[in-house]
């Protein structure tokens, strides 16, 4: 049996971010997961802390000091756990995953950025990658907003026609004017996902073609938008390139999943980890877990027809909420599958939602969750330790409301970072 | 503003539609109104199920008899939206074998053809089907799609903007002693009122005949029932499947395209506008409708609904009253003594033509007219054809993949953007509802989660956005939605949720915009 001195399960972001720390603080790692985690679903930008609270729609300028609020108010928040100075490592460990002269992450001085969402609204995030910086709201100079038929995920007609009501309503000092190429020009495909699109940007020819077409169609705009496809590997090369051709600034803007920035991201911790001797498995789902006297032993994965058991001092449970699989519905209630660490919820499955979609609080099942204690250690609702070697990170934690404060990457990056750094005793 | 026609419609549901196009065809003017979109009621929240009257044969003979001659008219006149797949009546061992015998007995003698079935036989047809059936009866049942049903009548009544106006309430019916003398109505969208003078009025308001009738002081003892349906992500029959008893709750499965759904329940109501199914619900259809096919049990279910189903009280005073129980026809001139309002209430979407035929026979008699109904005989022009189903479209995509058309914008039920280019032309659009009750877009396991905004986003490429406010749009689709949803949040589609609030509120920004 192979032995570890942590296991961390989850391939998401806290996922990585624990297995990162953990090989940084000279531990043996193995990180398992049994997809491919999370980030291709996100932005590819990190939020901290965009709106509180979470019912408000007015941006928060300086995240840090809402947090101190937000951990005031909400102990029980993930937040909370993680506590502002390991939030604020964390940060700092994420963005050293980076090399500045090449594709990394900015951040505006400790505070909030605007950014322009697919459907041509503003949105509050932290940390933003070099290809989507753009000027910000108050940049009064006009954008061209490139699409492409073919590309089912991002309309720029659209995103130009509600982006230009709310500058109508005097909210944004510049209008956005939109282009959609027919990629089948450019291309021997008609329609191609964001991914393939994205490794065609990194063909010279495919480029030029794109640049000379988008050049033709300027009317004096100073700032070009594509969708967040300019490349794979080689992304700050594309904008760069593109940029010298346009004579404009160009910038990336978010897609629907799946997304190539979360990709970027999610590759970036990969080879990271590797480098760093972490050993990953993908692909293999954890089925058991050898638990006595409240202590883990072991766990075991299976991939048909392989199954291998591994041993660990240590192990962190980072498998995300319902989506990502870290909790499953049984019946009528909500179970953690692997350890059977008890779980935070309703009273019956009739409280598991609201009336509204677009709710001002969260659906009650948004809080559904393993409940943790300040070292992120699995608890009871009496507050019981349940497993002592055992930490636990990211969205199955209970207490938060990233969707509405647009806390997501924060919460995971700062949970995975404490859980990996694990100086609990 | 004051307008004249001949007669006013209260209603744009089935029977509205119904009469509207027998009127056409008769040669006389009208204005349908409908306070929401069209097929907004029961008319959009049923089976989809086109009834051979075999449910009724035991317990309303006369019913059933009625289902089946419409069911023979409505294959001929309207198969473009009619998939023919037959139905089986199948018994379990708990079930009574006497109701089996008396059921074959009643549909020889009503002329409904039936085949008997040994179990083998009918899960050679059906493999779904529960190993313990102890037999299965065949009967001409079939799948309908009502919303192609209740376009295709109004398309051939009028125009939109002139005889048909859908979101126009009525407000108040004007009346003098005998008489509606006006029609005050209220456009919804622009804020405008206006009143029409007609000769007769027909209230064809289904479950909201009864508040229509107290616009004139009058008063109808109407019952309502809520009906809850769930809707399974694969259909697992190809006939209409249902359960050989006294008609009763959760009984029925009704393929419907590319899924099945699983009905219903009866539970009395008072509540007309919003419907909600309770987890309850719906957890009692999949263990009833599991009996007849297991598989159902651990399948994945899309969304839930409910309609509302009028229930007409025996009327002490009611001489007038049509004859059929499957329906109820009023004439307030024997009834109230208010000679020109007729109210038109009950029935099925199968007797919508039959139920128009006699209200506008009433209305042309009390117009001092004598033209006969041509409705049994004349098709519906957009629905001519080989039937409904898919299986020719998919064909078209193979040959057509290279045509920027063909690019599919609906992954689930694979709508692709020339089918869309198609319905959108033809229409002056408010919103999205009037393209998504023309299309399979949005009906399959994603429920429009990812498809409605690649719909909004290829109408904005058109120029086709008008004055939509089209993130109010979205935000209103998903709205509509939510209700259908919530009840089946479980399992897989639990997990799916979580992903669409990640990209509506995680990517999207869409909680924050005004």
């Amino acid at each position: 049996m192979m032995h570890y001195d942590v296991i961390v399960i989850g391939m998401g972001l806290a996922g990585l971010m624990a297995a990162k720390t953990a090989a940084e603080g000279g531990k043996r790692v193995l990180l398992l997961g049994k997809g491919v985690g999370r980030a291709h679903t996100h932005t590819g930008c990190v939020d901290l802390l965009g709106y509180y609270p979470p019912r408000s729609s007015v941006p928060v300028e300086n995240p840090f000091e809402f947090i101190g609020r937000l951990i005031e108010e909400r102990p029980n928040h993930p937040y909370a756990r993680a506590g502002a100075p390991d939030i604020r490592e964390a940060l700092t460990s994420f963005l050293g995953l980076f090399d500045e002269g090449d594709y990394h992450y900015l951040c505006r001085e400790g505070k909030n950025t605007i950014t322009l969402t697919p459907a041509g609204c503003t949105r509050a995030t932290y940390l933003l990658p070099s290809t989507m910086v753009w000027g910000g709201i108050e940049d009064e100079r006009d954008v061209l907003i490139v699409g492409f038929d073919g590309l089912k995920d991002f309309y720029s007609a659209y995103i130009a026609h509600n982006l230009n009501s709310l500058g109508k309503g005097g909210h944004l000092p510049f209008t956005a004017r939109p282009i959609s190429l027919p990629l089948s020009e450019f291309s021997a495909r008609k329609t191609a996902p964001a991914l393939v699109l994205a490794r065609f940007f990194e063909e010279e020819g495919f480029r030029d073609r794109i640049a000379e077409a988008v050049r033709a169609e300027l009317r004096g705009e100073e700032r070009v938008a594509f969708p967040a496809v300019l490349g794979v590997e080689r992304s700050q090369e594309v904008k760069r390139e593109l940029e010298e051709k346009l004579g404009t600034t160009v910038f990336e803007m978010p897609t629907l999943p799946p997304s190539v920035p979360g990709y970027r991201l999610f590759q970036a911790f990969k080879r990271h980890l590797q480098r760093n001797g972490v050993t990953v498995v993908m692909g293999f789902a954890v089925t058991e877990a050898f638990l006595r006297n409240g202590t883990c032993s072991g766990v075991t994965v299976t991939c048909p027809p392989v199954q291998r058991t591994y041993s660990a001092e240590m192990f962190i449970l980072a498998t995300g909420s319902f989506f990502g699989g870290g909790l499953e519905v049984k019946g009528e209630r909500g179970v953690e599958p692997i350890f059977g660490l008890p779980v935070h919820q309703p009273a019956s499955r009739d409280a598991w939602f609201g009336d509204r979609f677009f709710s001002d609080d969260p659906h009650p099942i948004a809080h559904v969750g393993i409940m943790a204690d300040e070292r992120l250690n699995p608890i009871d609702e009496e507050g019981r330790a349940v497993v002592s070697n055992l930490h636990v990170a990211g969205s199955i934690l209970s207490g938060a409301d990233p969707l509405r404060e647009k806390s997501g990457g924060g919460i995971v990056l700062s949970t995975g970072y404490k859980a990996g750094k694990g100086d609990f005793h | 503003m004051e307008i004249k026609t001949q007669v006013v419609i209260i209603g744009g549901g089935i029977t509205g539609a119904g009469i509207a196009r027998d009127l056409a065809q008769r040669g006389i003017d009208f204005i349908l109104m409908e306070k929401g979109g069209l097929a907004n009621g029961a008319s959009g929240r049923n089976h989809g199920y086109l009834h051979s009257g075999a449910r009724y044969v035991v317990t309303d003979p006369l019913a059933a008899r009625e289902c089946i001659e419409e069911n023979r008219i409505l294959k001929k006149i309207a198969p473009g939206c009619i998939e023919d797949t037959g139905g089986l009546f199948v018994s379990l061992p708990e079930d009574d074998s006497s109701y089996r015998k008396q059921f074959l007995r009643s549909c020889e003698e009503i002329g409904i053809p039936t085949r008997c079935l040994t179990p083998s036989q009918a899960l050679e047809l059906e493999p779904n089907l529960s190993p313990d059936i102890t037999g299965a009866i065949e009967v001409p049942d079939a799948a309908i799609d009502p919303f192609l049903l209740v376009f295709a009548n109004i398309e051939e009544a009028g125009k939109y903007g002139e005889e048909i106006l859908p979101h126009t309430a009525v407000t108040r019916l004007i009346r003098s002693r005998d008489r509606i003398t006006g029609v005050e109505a209220l456009n919804l969208e622009t804020g405008e009122p206006f009143t029409v003078s007609a000769d007769v009025v027909v209230n064809a308001a289904g479950a909201w005949a009864d508040k229509i009738a107290r616009l004139a002081d009058l008063s109808l003892p109407l019952g309502l029932s809520k009906g809850s349906m769930v809707v399974s992500n694969r259909r697992v029959s190809h006939r209409v499947i249902h359960r050989c008893r006294t008609p009763s709750d959760g009984d029925i499965v009704v393929p419907n395209y590319t899924v099945s759904i699983l009905g219903t329940t009866s539970i009395d109501t008072s509540e007309l506008e919003r419907l909600s199914v309770e987890p309850g619900e719906v957890s009692f259809l999949i263990d009833e409708a599991s009996k007849m096919l297991p598989p159902l049990k651990g399948a994945r279910y899309i969304r839930a609904y409910a309609g509302v189903r009028p229930l007409f009280k025996s009327d002490s005073e009611g001489d007038s009253r049509e004859l059929s129980r499957g329906f109820v026809l009023l004439d307030h001139e024997l009834r109230d003594g208010v000679k020109n309002f007729i109210t038109i209430t009950g029935g099925k979407l199968i007797t919508y033509r039959l139920m128009a035929e006699r209200t506008v026979d009433l209305l042309c008699g009390k117009m001092g007219r004598e033209i006969p109904c041509k409705t049994h005989i004349t098709p519906l022009e957009k629905l001519k054809g080989s039937g409904r189903g898919r299986g020719e479209h998919l064909k078209g995509l193979g040959r057509e993949a290279d045509r920027r058309d063909a690019e599919v914008i609906c992954d689930c039920e694979l709508v692709t953007r020339g089918e869309l280019e198609e319905v959108v032309a033809g229409l002056s659009l408010k919103g999205l509802r009037e393209i998504l009750h023309r299309t399979r877009l949005g009906k399959g396991t994603c429920q429009g989660a990812f498809c409605s905004y690649r719909l909004l986003g290829m109408l904005h490429g058109m120029g086709k956005e008008g004055h939509m406010d089209s993130n109010a749009q979205l935000k209103e689709f998903l709205e509509e939605r939510w209700k259908g949803i919530r009840p089946v949040l479980w399992g897989d589609q639990l997990r799916e949720h979580q992903f669409i609030e990640e990209i509506y509120l995680g990517i999207l920004n869409l909680d924050k915009a005004k």
